[in-house]
């Protein structure tokens, strides 16, 4: 069977990890409401294909969004309908999730911390598919940020270590469909801050976007092929599953319902002629 | 005598999902069996309408199948769909409306594959259209022969093997049609007719060129159980992850009746069971079948 083929469905649901940075810079520029109305919108847009005659939605993937500082937190994690009476309890706000108590962004980016976190809730997840007896569809990681690993006391050389570690035994996460998808998104506060980059093909100079590149996935033929809808920011043979410097909601939205459908369809569904 | 079986099943465990569908009309010799296209609008709706429409067709003109097919069967189908899914519409409100309305934006049209067989037992023929990657297999006379509209590409060893992942010719929900109709005839024989949606034709293919009897195996199959047990198996090893459907039909010459063998419908014996009939002793040897039902050619 080709790798990443499996689909999602209710016999072998996927699992989408979001996992949103709450350091205090995400104050700034309203990144954390661009972020909370971003995966509304994403999430509403993704569940979609799991509408179904009779207006029911299928359980055919599971989300998980996980923030983090110093602190890890479990913000949501449940099944599409889940997903789906949160959208409709969420009013005209449209924020997938408050920014109050705890969520409030400050702090630092304890990347390497968050990734290890994230880990432990995909393989309990993967067990948990075992024990049923199913296939899992290889589970996909997106991570939005808008620094770089930052650990209190900690020189940033070190941080950045504990980053790639924490990042590299995510990424050796495997199961029969294919490796563990790590989709790393940088944004910044506003338009023109920074060049943007999307899906690069080699490591950039900048010590900040080359640790980005070195911990996210190399990208499948497939998937390249999928992201050509993405026009400019469309990917290439070779890319990796990394952007940065991303100051537009919009852009951002197509991008991660992107990452976050990139495996959920096998790939013998073809168009017709 | 002609008996035929059927098999649905679909990959959500729940027969309203399924987008694969199928009909027969016994008593006019007709069969149609149907995929709709994951990637279209409503395909589950489009491919239940082109079965029907092909059923309840008068005569039909093979020979000019195209043409014919336009006028008599693809515009009934395609008002079906479209009252179907206004109907649907309208029972839809809010966020759920939107999201049918992201699907339609995205997809516009529905589609679906389709085969439709028809017998003509005056004249011991066969006569088919088809159209997608749902194919048509006769094994008659100890011979195999398989009709869809996907390539057939040689393999290692030079054999011509259906390709079953390219993309797929369909129906589509106006009436117009992704690439082209095959049309075709063949003689009846002692053997079997076999009518399966992608999936299973490729299971089918594989366990053929494997030296195995899938034939036999479908036929052996005493009900849906059964067949839920085999598509499991299968899904297991990868294969069969998606709704199936199967139409098999065996022939034993003379064939004057054609019989449909059904599953697990008790209820129906006594309606449909006519012991006047010599057709009838063979119950005793199918006691696993809840129901004969016999239909005399017209």
């Amino acid at each position: 069977m080709a790798k990443y083929d499996l689909g999602w469905s209710t016999k072998h649901p996927g699992l989408l990890v979001y996992l949103v940075d709450l350091s205090g810079s995400m104050r700034w520029d309203d990144k954390i409401d661009r972020v909370r109305s971003v995966l509304w919108d994403v999430l509403d847009h993704t569940i979609e294909p799991s509408q179904v005659p009779g207006n029911r939605y299928l359980d055919n993937f599971e989300v998980k969004v996980i923030g983090y500082n110093q602190y890890t937190y479990d913000i949501f994690s449940g099944t599409v309908n889940d997903v789906n009476n949160r959208l409709n309890d969420t009013g005209t706000e449209c924020m997938f999730f408050e920014k109050s108590g705890n969520l409030e962004p400050r702090g630092m980016t304890h990347t390497g911390m968050a990734f290890d976190k994230v880990r432990t809730e995909v393989e309990a997840w993967i067990r948990k598919q075992q024990a049923a007896g199913a296939p899992v569809p290889a589970p996909v990681v997106l991570h939005i940020t808008d620094g770089h690993p930052e650990e209190k006391d900690t020189p940033d050389d070190v941080a950045y270590a504990n980053a790639r570690a924490a990042a590299r035994r995510l990424l050796d996460i495997s199961v029969p469909d294919g490796n563990l998808i790590l989709f790393n998104m940088h944004i910044s506060g506003k338009a023109g801050e920074g060049t943007p980059l999307y899906f690069p093909t080699s490591a950039p100079a900048d010590a900040r976007r080359k640790l980005l590149f070195e911990i996210s996935s190399p990208m499948e033929d497939i998937f390249v092929k999928r992201g050509a809808s993405l026009r400019e920011a469309a990917p290439k043979t070779g890319s990796r599953f990394m952007v940065s410097n991303v100051s537009n909601a919009a852009l951002l939205a197509e991008l991660i319902k992107f990452g976050s459908s990139v495996s959920s369809r096998p790939q013998r569904e073809t168009p017709i002629d | 005598m002609i008996q035929y079986k059927t098999f649905l099943l679909s990959k959500h465990d729940d027969v309203e999902l399924t987008q694969d569908w199928l009909e027969s009309d016994p008593q006019a010799g007709r069969f149609a069996v149907a995929d709709g296209v994951s990637n279209s609008y409503h395909p589950e709706m489009l491919s239940k309408a082109l079965c029907r429409a092909f059923t309840a067709l008068g005569d039909i003109d093979f020979d000019n199948w195209e043409r014919f097919a336009a006028k008599s069967m693809l515009p009934p189908a395609a008002e079906e769909w479209s009252q179907t899914v206004e109907n649907y519409r309208g029972t839809l409100a809010g966020r759920e409306l939107r999201h049918e309305d992201m699907r339609r934006e995205r997809f516009t049209y529905g589609a679906s594959t389709f085969i439709g067989l028809d017998l003509d037992l005056e004249a011991d023929l066969a006569r088919f259209a088809v159209i997608g990657d749902s194919t048509l297999f006769a094994l008659i006379g100890g011979g195999y022969r398989s009709w869809c509209t996907s390539p057939k590409l040689p393999d290692d060893s030079g054999v011509e093997k259906i390709d079953f992942s390219t993309s797929t010719n369909a129906v589509e929900s106006d009436g117009a049609l992704a690439g082209r109709w095959l049309t075709g005839s063949f003689a009846l024989g002692k053997g079997y007719i076999v009518l399966l949606t992608d999936a299973m034709a490729k299971w089918f293919q594989m366990m053929h060129f494997r030296g195995e009897h899938p034939e036999e195996i479908l036929w052996g199959l005493r009900s849906n159980a059964d067949f839920e047990a085999l598509a499991e198996r299968w899904r297991a090893e990868g294969e069969m992850d998606d709704d199936l459907a199967v139409t098999i039909i065996k022939l034993t010459p003379r064939f004057t009746v054609i019989e449909k063998i059904e599953a697990e419908e008790p209820e129906e014996v006594t309606e449909y069971l006519d012991t006047s009939e010599p057709e009838a002793r063979l119950l005793p040897a199918l006691p696993f079948f809840a129901t004969f039902k016999k239909i005399f050619k017209l």
